[in-house]
């Protein structure tokens, strides 16, 4: 990693208020995301994994701003854009782009696809009118769907040439930052290989920094180099991808690795009983401890911080002699 | 939390109590164009088996189990030939695509039971989930409602959702995605169905859940001896699920045989292919990447002659591209449907 991180968050924090009444009272608040700290490279890319409603896709648009942190400090290139006024951050959007996983969603049905990124190109100002077809075309090119396209509106194109599409107007404003959401979820296994296959190419080319959220952890395997596991709004586990997935270190990340279907299954397979709990009332302490195999009653105490268990690898559980076993 | 044995371990298969054969579900899409959706599916399935169908969207895994169930019957769907051969619980075999509807009602549910993706868009939202269970054994079983409410809070144990009485009154929108396939799964489940047809059920769930349905769906079937269609196109998921495992590729079953087999020693290039552009998680490998299957899905409306996947693939050869290939047993009941397994083996 460099010295200068592009993307630096700390202690981020979103919660969401839930009210109850005509006078739209506060009774409670949701914690979707709570005091998350994390660093990205230029070019680098961080996996986000965790069930749903653990907050990762919460925590991508924080990181945006297209959601309103309600704590914490997010730095791009330097700069604090918790803070950006309104205008400034609109300008500022040319660097960090968002593709969704349902593609559909995400491209207007009445615009064609030459429409839809000549609109981008046009609001960030990134060339001259003369120059919009031209870019449009090889951006289109660029991610394999040719620039006849430009013409054609997104329902004549399927899921994968979509979500190909969405990433050319993603990053046809040449942002220096990508959250990509989901981006492979939707698509059939052979479509998602070519999917994953285009990100990577785009990103060595382009140099783009990517936080890949995916509850499926075998993609975040292959195009991650670092990896962060979320429950409940807090990061349990971080560091290199390949370390953690080859010796996870803290319970909700053994069984996550150990519930991912395999060609060669595995005895011993760990199955988590019970469902993720409600954000709007998590378990003191070590948030994870109500579905965790090894909790004490020490858990319940103190929420465990993030330690370094062994070189790039950072664990928040207080069960060192678990994580010596798994190591 | 509970250690799970080595789910390679095959049980015994009984007598065969499905035989579909040669199976033709077509769609007319206007007046001269017709999708051959599936197109020539022969298999077979014993009591107490798992069969896993697996291929991509439009190559017709899903049609083959609403063709069993008879869900597709109506315009623009038409079985063209084919016989789906059923042994019911009274030992008698029939033709379900030859039955009336009347008949095939008494089937469905009671015989055959089926579970879909989407909880959602089966359950009534309108309905308790115990009163929505409870229908189909007043109905199937003359049960009365008290007994039917009852066995339903048995039935919402049974699938493992805790405090069942008090759930049985929740309406579909309390639960999460994981409770509301339980209750799926119940309902199904509710008149102890000889074959139950599970398509994609735990595909739109986290990977912690679908261990817990799948290990459900596994634990249930070893108390009852019924038969499962698992439709997926999940290769991974079915390693630690299934018996036996058929592939699809634009209509047509293009290799067959023991899970373990077909995995190890795919004889086909497709399956080849579809495991090679799985992202593994495997600790012994070390990290692998993706390798994209070249080409483009067959049309399905437009079929290439031949080998259908004979575009895409490496090791195509004149006769691939010509010849209308036939399924071989290549030893120990392992079908493909290439020309050229022999030489790349």
């Amino acid at each position: 990693m460099s010295a200068v991180p592009l993307l630096e968050a700390t202690g981020v924090t979103k919660h969401f208020p839930i009210t109850r009444g005509l006078m739209a009272r506060t009774v409670g608040q949701v914690r979707a995301v709570d005091g998350i700290d994390l660093r990205l490279a230029r070019g680098e890319c961080l996996g986000v994994v965790g069930e749903s409603g653990s907050g990762k896709s919460t925590l991508g648009r924080v990181l945006l701003r297209l959601l309103e942190p309600t704590a914490g400090r997010i730095a791009f290139d330097g700069r604090d854009i918790a803070a950006m006024p309104a205008d400034e951050l609109r300008a500022f959007r040319r660097h960090m782009q968002m593709i969704f996983q349902d593609p559909f969603a995400s491209l207007n049905p009445r615009m064609t696809v030459g429409a839809a990124i000549r609109e981008a190109l046009r609001l960030h100002a990134v060339c001259p009118e003369a120059e919009l077809s031209d870019r449009v075309t090889a951006m289109l090119e660029r991610v394999g769907i040719g620039g006849d396209a430009a013409g054609r509106y997104p329902r004549a194109f399927s899921g994968g040439q979509r979500q190909r599409i969405a990433i050319a107007r993603a990053l046809a404003v040449g942002p220096r930052f990508l959250v990509a959401d989901e981006p492979v979820s939707a698509l059939d296994v052979s479509i998602q290989a070519e999917v994953i296959a285009l990100l990577q190419d785009l990103r060595r080319d382009l140099d783009l920094a990517i936080l890949f959220i995916s509850h499926d952890l075998s993609v975040v395997e292959v195009v991650a180099e670092r990896v962060m596991v979320m429950y409940l709004g807090r990061t349990m586990e971080a560091g290199e991808t390949a370390r953690i997935f080859a010796r996870p270190r803290h319970p909700y990340t053994q069984a996550l690795v150990s519930a991912v279907p395999s060609r060669r299954p595995r005895p011993g397979r760990i199955v988590l009983t019970g469902e993720i709990p409600s954000p709007s009332n998590p378990p003191s302490g070590c948030v994870f401890r109500t579905r965790c195999r090894h909790a004490l009653p020490e858990c319940a105490a103190a929420v465990p911080a993030l330690r370094e268990v062994a070189p790039g690898q950072w664990s928040a559980c207080i069960r060192d002699d678990i994580a010596e076993a798994a190591a | 939390m509970t250690q799970m044995a080595d789910p390679r371990e095959t049980p015994h298969p009984g007598p065969a109590i499905l035989r579909i054969r040669n199976l033709c579900t077509w769609f007319d899409i206007d007046e001269d164009t017709v999708l051959r959706a599936v197109n020539g599916v022969t298999l077979s399935l014993s009591e107490g088996e798992t069969l896993a169908v697996v291929g991509e969207s439009g190559s017709g895994k899903s049609v083959t189990g609403l063709t069993v169930m008879r869900l597709l019957m109506r315009s623009p769907a038409r079985v063209v030939e084919g016989e789906v051969l059923f042994t019911g619980k009274d030992g008698r075999t029939l033709d379900l695509l030859r039955l009336s509807e009347a008949e095939m009602r008494r089937i469905r549910g009671r015989e055959i039971a089926m579970i879909f993706q989407d909880p959602m868009s089966s359950l009534n939202p309108v309905f308790p989930v115990g009163d929505q269970i409870a229908e189909g054994l007043r109905l199937h079983q003359r049960m009365t409602r008290r007994a039917a409410m009852a066995r339903a809070v048995e039935l919402l144990d049974l699938v493992g959702i805790s405090e069942p009485a008090r759930r049985a009154g929740e309406y579909p929108h309390q639960l999460s995605g994981g409770m509301r396939q339980r209750v799926m799964i119940a309902m199904a489940l509710a008149c102890d169905p000889r074959l139950l047809i599970a398509d994609e059920p735990t595909t739109a769930l986290d990977v912690t859940i679908q261990a817990q349905i799948v290990e459900l769906l596994k634990a249930l079937q070893a108390r009852s001896r019924m038969a499962m269609i698992f439709v997926t196109h999940d290769l991974n998921l079915v390693a630690g699920l299934a018996d036996r495992v058929a592939v699809m590729y634009c209509g047509q079953v293009v290799e067959e045989g023991p899970v373990g087999v077909v995995l190890d020693t795919p004889r086909h290039p497709y399956t080849r292919a579809l495991l090679d552009c799985i992202p593994e998680h495997d600790a012994e490998t070390g990290r692998a990447g993706v390798r994209p299957i070249p080409g483009r899905v067959a049309n399905p409306l437009a079929p290439p002659e031949g080998c259908r996947f004979h575009p895409r693939c490496a090791h195509a050869e004149g006769p691939c591209r010509v010849t209308e290939v036939a399924l071989e047993d290549t030893g120990g009941g392992h079908m493909t449907r290439c020309l050229r397994w022999r030489d790349l083996a």
